[in-house]
């Protein structure tokens, strides 16, 4: 197997080839009028050809793999699965996470009575995620976060917790890569 | 206090390291081979000798100054230490000059007459640490604004430390003592120089304006139309990447790379964590190489198709603006796919990658790129022979191949003046020497040339992605040493000693063995580089990062001079800067 160097297939120069140059221009008045045809064809026949989403009444579908926010996965019984090691905390890049833990009488002692999540300055980056050992902060398919004051950024634990049935298109793509 | 404990206890041989000291035997200080990177360290006072001579020797002929940096030990004596990466475009090997410079008097003779390009590296190493170059043409700051107190990659500045506003009011203008004798601000244009005496005219074209993609200021002095001197000024989108590096643990920076060249986020990720791999020592296991190659070239298509759609944007052409941004849509879901974001990516690790392909991908894969390559014929009909678009590209921009060699000009704009310089070729890494792809070279260096190479290299791309799609072999993706790479979770879920590991290596980082490793990758606009210096704690002492954007955008003021003022967009845009790369 080899690289080979090859030089670059230039145009004559446009005084030698005004016919050439002239069938260009109409060669590009073709592509783009096709274009045009094809896509006004899609509207009238309710087939839309063309690329642009119309959010919010279209939406994208995203990929497993995809990147939203970070959130907390609560459990069936309705508390967090963090037990507030704060590894997160200490993998974020941004310091964005603040955890207070606490304890308590359950089977799972430790958890966090603060875990807040500074939008603001949260990247999306997910090593939260990767350095997480109990699977409780995940990345989810939410990125409209949008709001109105900057203390509105500042997401508390009762806004981060979403049930783990909804966190399955992430889970799923985490899982796969659990047994290497 | 780190003393970087180089393997200096047996003087290495090397070819280079020998010719160096045959000439210049009292003054080649110490040597090291440290990983393969060849280094020596000089006598300051020697150092314009050793750089002619490292320039004119035959054997030697290093025609290419990379990069020009700076390291701050402080506590040892000298304190400073100013680095020197050189390439050699006719034997391709690599040399790392050094010279160490005392605090109390940080200064040192500037390169610029040996290498032209060496101007910018400098003035930079002069805004992060006052070290002074002697005979420097114009040693302005280049990142930072003229009331900035202090140099803030010393080590002695403290992260946090608040600087004053500027503003009306604030001390603009004023001298600024003899901390920053250097302003920034241009003297006024000359008077009665232009056309039958008149005055020249100068106008400010940017930060922000339509005609630019990214933030870059230019002043032009301009006779009629004519552009007589231009002044291209960076750094409006400086966020302090190598401060930050240096703060967090290695694992941490790699986010950050996402944001240097955010159109092709990956190749940065590759040239990172290839870095601090070099520093372990370690090398990723096959299928991993194969990954980051698909993922890189995705990120190289993306970047070359904005790269042309801006252009042809710029020059008034919308329609095959239209086509090449929905043809980097359809390559971001591919990237997307693969790790979860279009553009902050942030998809390599330190020892591998962050997941394998999703199920199905060569399939998407090659879908996807057919139809993307399926507009970009497109948008090539409309412009490639257009009458507008060749006389807006044809002849402009072009100036001697060796010119741009001094400059440190690498990547397509390199290429497209007839230069042999793909790292991908030239000096193969990962799987590159396995797979088969063309390098296409231009023949007059103007900006046409350029637009066809990045026209080429797309097509090469999708190449490289296919071939590698059909030889990606099975196995895992990451290194198996926890030391470096944490655990699959299903072990950190069930078993103590992982677990152990994971939270070993979250809170304490890897840890490279002191020492220091350059690694040049090639990336869409030419060579990644990242200089670190490990001083064997879990946090890089020295990340450097060496983009292509900055050492392309500073011939453009020799590129456009004696041109018309309509020539400064193609130019401009072929040159493709990135700003987060630029500024960093």
């Amino acid at each position: 197997m080899a690289t080979r160097v090859v030089s670059v297939w230039r145009p004559r120069p446009m005084q030698q080839s005004w016919g050439r140059t002239a069938w260009a221009v109409v060669t590009g008045m073709w592509v783009t009028n096709r274009h045009f045809v094809r896509n006004l064809l899609g509207f009238i026949i309710r087939k839309p050809t063309t690329f642009t989403v119309q959010f919010p009444e279209q939406r994208l579908e995203f990929p497993n793999a995809f990147r939203g926010m970070p959130v907390l996965v609560q459990m069936d019984n309705g508390k967090e699965r963090c037990v507030a090691c704060g590894l997160c905390e200490w993998a974020c890049p941004t310091d964005c996470i603040t955890i207070f833990p606490a304890e308590t009488a359950d089977e799972i002692e430790r958890y966090p009575e603060v875990f807040d999540i500074n939008l603001s300055r949260c990247m999306f980056c997910g090593l939260c995620e990767e350095a997480c050992p109990e699977e409780a902060i995940v990345m989810s398919q939410n990125v409209e976060v949008a709001v109105y004051s900057r203390r509105g950024t500042i997401w508390h634990k009762e806004d981060l917790l979403v049930p783990v049935s909804q966190l399955g298109k992430r889970l799923q793509h985490l899982h796969r890569g659990y047994d290497r | 206090m780190p003393e970087p404990a180089l393997d200096t206890a047996a003087a290495p041989s090397h070819p280079i390291l020998d010719r160096l000291q045959a000439q210049f035997a009292n003054d080649v200080r110490e040597t090291s081979l440290y990983r393969g990177d060849v280094s020596a360290n000089i006598a300051p006072e020697r150092l314009l000798d050793v750089a002619r001579f490292v320039r004119d020797d035959p054997a030697l002929r290093f025609d290419m100054p990379i990069d020009v940096t700076a390291v701050d030990y402080l506590g040892r004596e000298p304190r400073f230490e100013v680095v020197y990466h050189l390439y050699s475009t006719e034997h391709h090997h690599r040399l790392r000059l050094k010279a160490r410079v005392p605090e109390d008097n940080p200064s040192i003779a500037s390169v610029t007459p040996v290498w032209v390009g060496a101007n910018w590296l400098e003035r930079e190493t002069y805004d992060m640490y006052g070290i002074r170059f002697t005979g420097h043409p114009d040693l302005r700051r280049i990142y930072l604004y003229d009331e900035f107190e202090g140099h803030p990659l010393r080590k002695d500045y403290p992260k946090e430390k608040r600087q004053p506003l500027i503003g009306p009011g604030s001390r603009r203008g004023e001298s600024v003592g003899d901390e920053h004798p250097y302003s920034t601000d241009l003297p006024p244009p000359p008077r009665g120089k232009g056309m039958l005496g008149a005055d020249l005219m100068r106008v400010q074209v940017g930060p922000s304006h339509p005609a630019t993609h990214g933030t870059v200021r230019m002043v032009v002095d301009l006779d009629g139309e004519t552009i007589v001197n231009a002044d291209v000024q960076v750094g409006f989108l400086h966020r302090g990447f190598e401060k930050e590096c240096e703060s967090g643990f290695y694992y941490q920076a790699i986010p950050y790379t996402d944001r240097l060249n955010y159109s092709s986020a990956i190749l940065c990720n590759v040239g990172y964590c290839m870095a601090v791999e070099k520093l372990l020592g370690i090398e990723t296991p096959p299928r991993c190489q194969f990954l980051r190659v698909i993922a890189g070239e995705l990120a190289r298509m993306a970047d070359h198709f904005l790269g042309i759609g801006a252009t042809a944007l710029e020059l008034n052409a919308f329609t095959p603006f239209l086509y090449l941004l929905e043809s980097r849509e359809l390559v971001w879901d591919l990237v997307d796919a693969i790790c979860g974001a279009r553009v902050t990516s942030n998809y390599v690790r330190i020892g591998g990658v962050s997941a394998d392909l999703p199920d199905g991908f060569a399939e998407l894969a090659r879908a996807k790129i057919a139809k993307a390559l399926k507009l970009l014929d497109d948008a090539e009909k409309v412009l490639t022979e257009n009458p507008i678009f060749r006389a807006r590209m044809e002849g402009v921009g072009a100036i001697p191949p060796e010119e741009l060699i001094a400059f440190g000009v690498c990547g397509p704009v390199l290429r497209a003046a007839g230069v042999d310089l793909d790292l991908r070729r030239a000096q193969p890494y990962l799987v590159y020497d396995q797979l088969d792809f063309d390098v296409p070279l231009g023949t007059r260096g103007d900006n046409m040339d350029r637009y066809l190479v990045r026209l080429v290299e797309l097509r090469q791309s999708a190449r490289i992605i296919e071939q590698c799609l059909g030889m990606l072999p099975a196995g895992p993706i990451d290194v198996d040493d926890p030391a470096i790479r944490w655990p699959g979770k299903s072990k950190v879920f069930g078993r103590m000693e992982e677990l152990i590991d994971q939270f070993k290596l979250v809170t304490e980082g890897c840890k490279p063995p002191p020492g220091e490793v350059y690694v040049g990758t090639e990336s869409a606009n030419g060579e990644i580089g990242f200089f670190l210096v490990s001083d064997g704690t879990g946090k890089p002492y020295k990340c450097r990062a060496r983009t292509p954007s900055f050492s392309n955008t500073q011939p453009l003021a020799r590129m456009i001079q004696g041109r018309l003022i309509a020539d400064l967009v193609p130019t401009f845009d072929m040159i493709n800067l990135i700003g987060g790369e630029c500024d960093r």
